[in-house]
């Protein structure tokens, strides 16, 4: 269990480089900005969740 | 999601056409150095405070009480939902849930069009203040050119036609004055206005009225020296 362990932070630790030099996707910096944004480009808000509310 | 729809390439590209919002309240990942500033290890292009703040402006309207993460949320400019999913999802899912958006929503700007539009807009504002009109009639038919098809760019393309509509009213000022400089025979001033016209208006309609115009202004001081 705790190869597993350790073998799993190695590798989400080296995920995590990969996913900083890739493509990026554009977040929003507050709720406030998405909404004049979204307004002012007259798109739709993709809101995404990743912690259990 | 972080990894398999985030950085995947076909979702970057279509995200630019929604407003994307990140909500986590956790921040164990970590951090890195972007500059002179401590980003979000997950997502370096904002900070782990952004993506806690997010969540706890945006997590109780459209979930009450406690819920499955990662979840998403599609909706309008103004917040409204649209539609909501518990749950992992694909990059695919996600691109066809927001296209589903897309059309309740109507004709929009990417972002990168979106920026293109702020930046020469204000270029052309700044030209404009600064007195180079020449860059600013340029920059300003050149949002036109490049937007003017655009629907969704038709705030920014009616801003850039009424800015490109005043410094036009001030060419066809200068038009008059120079008709007038050319009545009272002051020939030079007159040409010297009307030129102006030609080179800073090169390829509107108002440089051809210059041209006309000059061409009255070279008639008559061809009648005034045969007097």
């Amino acid at each position: 269990m705790r190869r597993f362990l350790f073998t799993a932070a190695v590798l989400a630790a080296a995920a995590l480089p990969a996913l900083a030099g890739g493509p990026q996707c554009r977040w929003a910096h507050s709720w406030d900005e998405a909404l004049a944004e979204a307004k002012a480009r007259n798109v739709p808000i993709h809101v995404t969740f990743h912690k259990d509310g | 999601m972080d990894s398999s729809v985030y950085a995947n390439k076909d979702f970057v590209a279509a995200s630019k056409r929604w407003v994307n919002v990140y909500c986590s309240k956790d921040s164990g990942h970590g951090t890195e150095k972007v500059g002179d500033k401590e980003m979000c290890k997950l997502h370096p292009t904002i900070t782990c405070e952004e993506h806690v703040a997010c969540n706890a402006s945006a997590g109780g309207k459209y979930f009450q009480g406690t819920f499955r993460a990662p979840a998403t949320v599609w909706c309008k400019p103004d917040g409204t939902e649209i539609g909501k999913q518990q749950g992992s999802m694909s990059a695919k899912q996600v691109i066809e849930k927001m296209a589903e958006a897309e059309k309740v929503v109507g004709a929009g700007l990417d972002s990168d069009s979106y920026q293109y539009l702020l930046d020469k807009l204000a270029a052309g504002e700044k030209a404009a203040t600064d007195g180079k009109t020449k860059e600013a009639v340029e920059t300003y038919a050149g949002i036109l050119k490049a937007m003017g098809k655009n629907p969704g760019a038709k705030a920014y393309t009616d801003k850039a036609q009424a800015a490109l509509d005043r410094l036009t009213e001030e060419a066809r000022k200068k038009i008059e004055d120079a008709q007038a400089a050319k009545d009272a025979k002051a020939f030079a001033k007159a040409r010297e206005l009307l030129k102006s016209v030609q080179v800073d208006f090169k390829g509107q309609p108002v440089a051809k009225d210059a041209e006309k115009a000059l061409a009255e202004v070279a008639a008559a001081e061809k009648a005034a020296g045969g007097k």
